[in-house]
């Protein structure tokens, strides 16, 4: 008979955090390191020349050696790549050879747009999740659980790329609802001051209400869409946790007790999942950040998965490895700070 | 009840989010795809992208008449002389002519702008060391002859006129040698800086540029050419073409370019779009490498091959409005271009051929860009030559990995483009009528075809001054190399694009560069 | 008292024959379908008839016609092909390579263990579309490169899985007698271990297969998938979003089929793991 309470005395030492994470820094590292050798071997592999992208088809062979050798590909590939983590330790992460331009410059340019649409997408799927699958437990068995449960399987198994061009269709084309691709209309690309890189912040941030308007505009379709896949797996993950947890003799006990379904699921099932909660919002944003590649394919958003997208069409190692590099270590991060997180909330786990 | 509130809302809500569209007054708002660009610096840029932004942020010497690409107008240079032996041009410089940043323009700056060219040595290079042109003695080569002329030389066995037309492509842009070095790193003639932005005297000028998003241009007022009449030029970028045509159907954009056939006829009868197809100088064919097998190399099958090429099939079926029939090296509208189509699709005389030479069982690999048109083509073709018994394979590939898989004589035919690099049939001519056997990369080379009665003729065809003469010689090279050679040339391409219908003043000519934005209107 | 517990067990035992019922028969139809496709498709699914492009679904084609005037129904019949291959290929590379390293990293402990975790780590940090992209990118678009590809980001979880099992086994009774009687090592890890830790594998294997199906299609949508003309759910999609705003009807029929395998497998995973559950319930 074990009946099992939300832990109390809070007086969590945090030295022991500091040195639990310490630990973990290594072992990322090590993580970072795999997969940073793992793409650049990958990459190198490209039937795709480099040098010839560069020179061009019509230069003679002096000047492709020379530039070959300017990239530093003669040498083996151990050493190209203990050139690259040396570069890297500088902050140095190369040009980009499709942009011309730094890949870090690339990288801080389409990273926070990647991570607005991955966040607000969360925001959204994780309050939604969250109060679906609440209700699910609550009634169970009733028409708002099987709507649920209908919905959550779909939006599981729906391709995020097919339901993106469908709602281009519907709501842009079909109903204007939608504002068209990209983050802001014509009108304010230049207008707009890039301060943090995320749109809704730098267009209220300028005070113009048009264009913060306009950002939303834009913004609302692929958030949606997202969010909708975001709410599928968040609610199957946790409605199954929940009722898990609700099967459990406890709750029967206490049930058997005379307490009320409110005490239930919030003194009872709620903190018990607590650490499921942490971890299935964390997959979830994780795969929001992965599917990026396609979302931002099809609604043509100027972030890190059409960089990347663009860049393994351009055969572009420089790129591939940065925007790689960023999307694995966010990977790695993420899954780091949900180890933490449910470590810090859930005693049974120490 | 609670939930009708809810929905209610919500309706409202996105009724007052709902989006409308039009472009800002006074912007042209073109829908592209930039996701080609790689550097503005015209000693680099060579994509589509690029060549037509330079036409409208720099000028040259000379340039192409809009209307008749054909003939040269002088530009930045007011008149020219040729030297006696043939083998030297002196510019006088257009009087009180100033750059964007008001430097004027001076001897020196034509100076910097060519020899940087040959010094940065980049993909573009190649257009200007035909003339012999090298790091070595390029400084030797252009000289300051007084305060407004320049005088060029080369060794090079070509003549005054074809090196006019060379001085008339965008790698000949004439940059502010001044502004450029003022932002010079590391000894690079103001490349990196260049690559986003522009230092020249063409009518607009970079304001911004984020890379694979958006090119701002604004007005440049001192361009010897007129300020434009817009006076913000955007180009977006759009990846998708389907996308182009929505925007410019709801009026998000004004010029939606690279449309496919499809969008294309879509627009035909909407109200305030005027779809326009643009014939330019890019060939499609299907070219066999002949070192890869023996029945590739036979020119029987090269023979049956041109009766198994669905022609019309693909140029009013499937992608009706984007092709014509062209079966010769030099687009229709160039000099000395052979506008005959002798060859239709015809199955069975291709059957009739092959059976003749004993060819049978024929199978290869097509390796192609996975984009459109390209791959559209290979599968119309892959279905066309299976009725005459061939068997193709097709391999769909990045189009880094078609050109790298080319340059190592990796492949066994490919379906791919060409485009002229400068306005002068030797640009097609070279490409694929000589094989100068020293690695220099031609069309015949990357066949694996040896030609050296061809070439030697190609070479006398340049260095002629008399146009008719070069004309007859061209004709007679294109009847030779459309009878028997390792490619089947079918298609010559139209660009498809649409415009507002409130928009006037819009040029565009054969050359890719050929992109005029000054005199638009709306 | 106790009557809300009975009576959500009675419901989920209900929901749990359900989904194997309808999952099982979707999977039947699927594989129907890839069989006998050349019975079943009314047209050649690589036939083009340029004049028959781009035609809306009417009572000879369907599913209507697509750019090169190819049957779309024909085509998605086809398109379960490659689908199943892959599905096919990816359980064979997945489930044995990742139960071999759990098993083996749960069973011999110590640093052996270390290091296999530490690698299966590493892949699971991979981000596995983009690794999948990359990989198909390099090696050149076919059904084997796609499956090996996905199968590299794949197998992790089926090795912690079986690794977490395999800890747990450990000390139970059953082992206990099996090393009393001599068993240990290699035939222990195959002979005991496995068989055990081979249900949830199970399970695990039918839940992950919804959203491999789903990545193998995005691979296709972005260009990477099988070779044309072969017809491929993915790769009908991105042809069909090209014509999307007018021919509706080329991109949605290739998604649904996309769509519905997906579900297919989802129920079967869902509906087998309330199976496993109950077991360990009782």
């Amino acid at each position: 008979m074990v009946v099992s309470a939300p832990n109390s005395g809070r007086s969590m030492p945090v030295r022991r955090l500091i040195q639990r994470l310490a630990g973990n820094l290594f072992s990322l590292m090590i993580t970072l390191l795999g997969l940073l050798a793992f793409t650049f071997t990958l990459s190198h592999l490209s039937p795709v020349d480099p040098v010839l992208q560069l020179v061009g088809d019509h230069a003679t062979a002096s000047t492709y050696a020379q530039v070959r050798h300017q990239l530093g590909l003669d040498h083996s590939l151990p050493v190209q790549f203990w050139h690259y983590l040396q570069q890297l330790g500088q902050g140095n992460l190369g040009v980009s050879q499709s942009t011309g331009q730094p890949v870090a410059n690339d990288l801080l340019r389409t990273f926070p747009a990647t991570f607005e649409l991955a966040t607000c997408a969360l925001i959204l799927g994780a309050s939604c999740g969250i109060g679906l699958a609440l209700i699910s437990i609550w009634h169970p068995k009733s028409w708002i659980d099987h709507i649920a449960r209908v919905i959550s399987l779909l939006g599981y198994s729906v391709p995020v790329f097919w339901i993106g061009l469908l709602g281009l269709l519907l709501f842009y084309a079909g109903l204007h609802w939608s504002a068209g691709p990209g983050q802001l209309d014509d009108l304010y690309v230049y207008t707009l001051e890039p301060k943090t890189g995320l749109v809704l912040i730098d267009s209220w941030l300028s005070g113009d209400r048009e264009m913060f308007i306009n950002a939303l505009q834009h913004l609302w379709l692929p958030v949606a869409i997202l969010g909708l896949l975001s709410m599928a797996s968040i609610t199957r993950l946790l409605r199954a946790a929940l009722l898990e947890e609700n099967s459990k003799e406890y709750v029967t006990l206490a049930r058997a007790k005379g307490a009320s379904r409110w005490r239930i699921v919030w003194h009872h099932l709620l903190p018990n999942t607590r650490g499921t909660l942490i971890t299935v919002v964390m997959l979830s944003y994780v795969s929001l950040l992965e599917g990026a590649v396609l979302t931002e394919s099809v609604f043509a958003w100027p972030g890190l998965g059409r960089y990347l997208t663009n860049a393994l069409f351009a055969s572009d190692i420089p790129a591939i490895l940065g925007a790689t590099l960023v999307i694995g270590s966010c990977f790695i991060i993420i899954n780091a700070l949900t180890d933490a997180l449910v470590w810090l909330t859930d005693p049974r786990t120490r | 009840m609670k939930k009708t509130l809810i929905s209610l809302l919500f309706t409202a809500s996105l009724t007052a989010l709902s989006a409308h569209s039009a472009t800002p007054p006074n912007t042209l708002v073109v829908a592209q795809s930039l996701d080609d660009a790689i550097s503005f610096d015209p000693a680099q840029g060579f994509e589509t992208s690029t060549v037509q932004a330079f036409t409208n942020l720099y000028q040259r010497l000379l340039q192409s008449d809009p209307a008749h690409p054909v003939d040269l107008r002088p530009t930045l240079a007011t008149h020219w002389q040729a030297g006696s032996d043939n083998r030297s041009l002196t510019f006088t410089l257009r009087d009180g002519a100033t750059f964007a940043s008001g430097n004027p323009i001076r001897p020196e700056d034509v100076i910097f702008s060519l020899s940087r060219v040959i010094k940065l040595n980049l993909e573009p290079s190649f257009v200007l060391t035909q003339l012999g042109w090298n790091a070595k003695n390029i400084d030797s080569q252009l000289t300051k002859t007084s305060a407004n002329q320049v005088t060029l030389h080369w060794d090079a066995a070509v003549s005054p006129a074809f090196v006019l037309s060379l001085l008339s492509a965008p790698v000949a842009s004439i940059v502010d040698e001044k502004e450029a070095l003022s932002h010079q790193v590391n000894n690079d003639f103001g490349h990196q800086w260049l690559s986003s932005h522009s230092a020249g005297s063409g009518p607009y000028q970079i304001r911004r540029y984020v890379p694979h998003e958006v090119l701002l241009m604004t007005a440049n007022p001192r361009s010897p050419a007129g300020a434009p009449k817009l006076s913000t030029l955007l180009i977006k970028n759009v990846p998708e073409a389907a996308t182009r045509r929505l925007l410019i159907e709801q009026g998000d954009a004004d010029i939606a370019r690279n449309l496919g056939s499809d969008q294309f006829s879509a627009l035909q009868h909407k109200p305030g779009v005027t779809p326009v197809s643009v014939p330019i100088a890019s060939l499609y064919y299907l070219l066999f490498n002949t070192q890869s097998s023996a029945t590739l190399k036979n020119p029987a099958f090269w023979e049956a091959s041109r009766y198994l090429f669905d022609y019309d099939g693909i140029a009013n079926g499937l992608l009706k409005g984007q092709f014509s029939i062209h079966q010769s090296f030099l687009p229709s509208g160039y000099l000395g271009a052979l506008n005959d189509t002798p060859y239709t699709y015809n199955p069975e005389k291709a059957k009739a051929i092959l059976a003749k030479a004993g060819l049978t069982n024929i199978s290869f690999k097509v390796v192609v860009n996975n984009q459109p048109p390209y791959l559209d083509i290979a599968q119309a073709l892959q279905a066309s030559f299976a009725k005459g018994g061939v068997k193709i394979e097709l391999i769909p590939s990045l189009s880094s990995e078609v050109t790298a898989k080319m340059a190592s004589h990796q492949f066994d035919a490919t379906v791919t483009s060409w485009g002229p690099d400068y306005f002068d049939p030797n640009t097609n001519a070279a490409a694929f009528a000589t094989n100068p056997e020293d690695g220099s990369s031609t069309l015949a080379y990357r066949a694996g075809w040896h030609i050296p009665e061809l070439t030697a003729e190609t070479h006398k065809a340049v260095a002629l001054t008399d146009n008719a003469q070069r004309a007859a010689l061209y004709e007679k090279l294109q009847r030779q190399v459309q009878k028997s050679s390792p490619y089947v040339i079918g298609l010559q391409a139209h660009q498809l694009i649409a415009l507002r219908s409130n928009i006037k003043g819009y040029q565009q000519g054969m050359n890719p560069d050929m992109v005029y934005y000054s005199q638009v209107t709306k | 008292m106790t009557e809300t517990s009975l009576p959500l067990r009675a419901v989920r035992r209900d929901k749990r024959r359900w989904l194997l019922i309808i999952g099982y028969s979707l999977l039947g139809l699927l594989i129907a379908m890839a069989l006998f496709a050349p019975w079943v498709s009314p047209y050649d699914p690589n036939a083009q008839v340029m004049a028959d492009r781009l035609l809306p679904p009417d009572s000879h084609h369907w599913f209507g016609t697509d750019g090169f005037g190819r049957d779309l129904l024909s085509r998605v019949i086809y398109g379960t092909r490659p689908t199943l291959l892959l599905v096919v290929f990816i359980l064979i590379l997945t489930v044995p390579v990742g139960m071999t390293v759990g098993i083996a990293a749960g069973y011999l402990g110590g640093w052996v263990e270390r290091i296999l975790m530490r690698i299966t780590d590493i892949f699971l940090a991979l981000p596995s579309l983009v690794i999948a992209l990359a990989m198909v990118a390099v090696l050149g678009p076919s059904i084997l490169n796609g499956a090996l590809a996905l199968a590299l980001t794949s197998w992790p979880p089926f090795a912690r899985q079986a690794r977490a099992e395999t800890q747990q086994l450990r000390r139970s009774d059953y082992l206990a007698a099996a090393k009393m009687q001599g068993i240990q090592g290699l035939p222990l890890m195959f002979g005991h271990l496995l068989p055990l830790c081979l249900p949830s594998a199970v399970v695990r294997a039918a839940l992950s297969l919804g959203g491999i199906i789903l990545s193998a299609a995005g691979l296709g949508f972005l260009g990477m998938g099988v070779q044309p003309p072969t017809a491929e759910w993915g790769s009908m999609v991105a042809e069909g979003g090209k014509v999307i705003f007018d021919q509706w009807w080329v991109a949605a029929a290739p998604g649904g089929a996309i769509l519905l395998a997906s579900l297919t497998f989802n129920f079967i995973g869902d509906g087998l793991r309330d199976r496993l559950d109950s077991r360990h319930d009782s």
